[in-house]
């Protein structure tokens, strides 16, 4: 894996709200292709590590480079790292006045100029892909929760993106849904994307992984294997949030 | 009531069109209705400007609706009726109550739809933006569609208040309903209450399918904001 090159690196980060400090300093990198699991407890500014990548959040102090380069200040060069660093939300925020195949068309054709039939038929393959295919017409407020979030990550591969963030993806869903969920993503690691998902599915992590990473009080307190991670924790915190999450 | 509706309902309808002016409840019409098209762009305009990253211009648009919104609308009127001519040679009256109601019909539905803006969870931005649609693009596709829905019922209850102020232009002079009535109140000299009725019926007849209109859409579309049209009654 460390031959690969780096896709994301945090470089010496740090990021406050008012007093309340949230990311202490990180440096830490990703390479491309990674499977990367960021986990802790709440507050731990997990989210916010997420969200700082496509400046959905801004940062303090450090840098953040996106596939070896630091997107500049201008619009139109976040725009187009947005573009290449997909975000899933833990509400998925689909758009509710557009229909699923809408949802999913609208930024393939503003953005990578589609025709309406090239988007069309880029979406229903993803629909496909997640199971969804029956619901192209349907409006968001007629799926669950579990096939909004399915339709969400499709809305978010539609760019095509070499990089995807998922933050807390199932944990506003209800238990039977969070495996749909978990399925999909499961399927999208084989494709080569590099993939950091905040999350408590702790199952999730051993199984598909490469990485584990561990945040408590804004700062990364393991960087490690899923083996050594769930077989050889050293931090108290950590071992503690572990024992927390296999009793939930 | 009826023998003077029946004798000059003509001039009330187009006052001394085709011979003088056009006037009576034409004019007022034509002004509502270029009044309505041109206030609802300007409405979305300037709110552009109250919410755009750049704070320098947001502060100017800010400042413009503070002032619109903090002067009565007779001042204004006043203010344009003899700025106007100064800029455009010969600005007929109609010209200027209709500069005067899109600016400041325009700065109060800049509000409205601010609001409506406001309204809609931040996730909707966000995802939007994630997808790396730019800020106006997110607006148009995204944030706009949703808010200018929500906002359907005070958006009409908006122009209700548009046609009612037409009525401002008899202050200057135009012939519009309202003067129109009032000079064939100076003509016939002892009719003032059913001349004044009348007039009061028509503008009701004009904004009471408006009002309507507006519970109408309240109703139907009235709920959370992530509810999609005319399916907010089901499950």
């Amino acid at each position: 894996m460390s031959d690969k090159p780096v896709s994301i690196a945090f470089q010496g980060v740090s990021k406050r709200f008012g007093d309340n400090p949230v990311l202490k300093h990180i440096s830490i990198e990703f390479r491309q292709g990674e499977v990367v699991v960021i986990c802790g407890p709440s507050g731990s500014g997990k989210s916010t590590l997420l969200r700082t990548i496509t400046r959905l959040e801004s940062i303090d102090a450090g840098r953040i480079l996106v596939e070896g380069r630091e997107p500049g200040h201008t619009a139109k060069e976040v725009n187009a790292m947005r573009q290449r660093v997909g975000f899933v939300f833990q509400s998925f925020n689909l758009f509710p006045h557009l229909s699923v195949m809408d949802n999913i068309c609208l930024a393939p054709r503003q953005l990578l100029k589609l025709s309406d039939r090239e988007a069309r038929e880029r979406a229903m393959a993803l629909l496909t892909r997640v199971g969804l295919a029956s619901k192209a017409d349907a409006s968001p407020s007629q799926l669950s929760g579990g096939q909004q979030q399915r339709v969400a990550i499709a809305r978010t591969l539609a760019m095509q993106p070499p990089i995807i963030l998922f933050d807390e993806p199932t944990s506003a869903l209800d238990p039977e849904m969070v495996g749909e969920v978990l399925a999909v993503m499961r399927q999208l690691t084989d494709e080569g994307m590099t993939m950091l998902c905040v999350t408590h599915e702790m199952g999730f992590a051993r199984e598909v992984a490469d990485r584990i990473v561990f945040m408590a009080d804004g700062q990364i307190v393991e960087d490690a294997s899923p083996q050594q991670f769930f077989s050889a924790t050293r931090s108290p915190r950590a071992k503690a949030f572990l024992s927390e999450v296999r009793h939930a | 009531m009826w023998d003077i509706l029946e004798t000059y309902w003509v001039q009330l309808l187009i006052g001394y069109y085709p011979d003088g002016p056009l006037g009576g409840l034409a004019m007022t019409l034509i002004l509502a209705l270029v009044g309505l098209v041109l206030a609802m762009p300007a409405g979305l305009s300037v709110c552009l400007g109250l919410i755009s990253p750049w704070r320098p211009l947001a502060r100017c648009v800010e400042l413009f609706v503070f002032y619109m919104r903090s002067v009565p609308l007779i001042v204004h009127l006043l203010w344009v009726y003899f700025l106007l001519p100064l800029v455009i040679k010969g600005a007929p009256l109609w010209l200027v109550v209709l500069v005067v109601m899109t600016l400041f019909n325009g700065a109060y539905l800049s509000q409205t739809i601010r609001a409506g803006i406001e309204a809609l969870p931040r996730g909707q931005y966000e995802a939007a933006r994630s997808l790396g649609l730019s800020h106006g693009r997110a607006l148009r596709h995204v944030i706009l569609p949703q808010a200018l829905r929500n906002m359907l019922p005070s958006i009409v209850s908006q122009f209700v208040l548009l046609i009612k102020e037409t009525a401002l232009g008899s202050v200057i002079g135009l012939h519009e309903m309202t003067l129109e009535f009032m000079g064939l109140n100076d003509t016939l000299g002892d009719k003032a209450i059913p001349i004044f009725t009348l007039l009061g019926i028509s503008y009701f007849v004009l904004c009471y399918p408006l009002t309507l209109l507006g519970r109408y859409l309240e109703r139907r579309y009235a709920g959370p904001a992530r509810s999609p049209a005319g399916t907010s009654a089901q499950a």
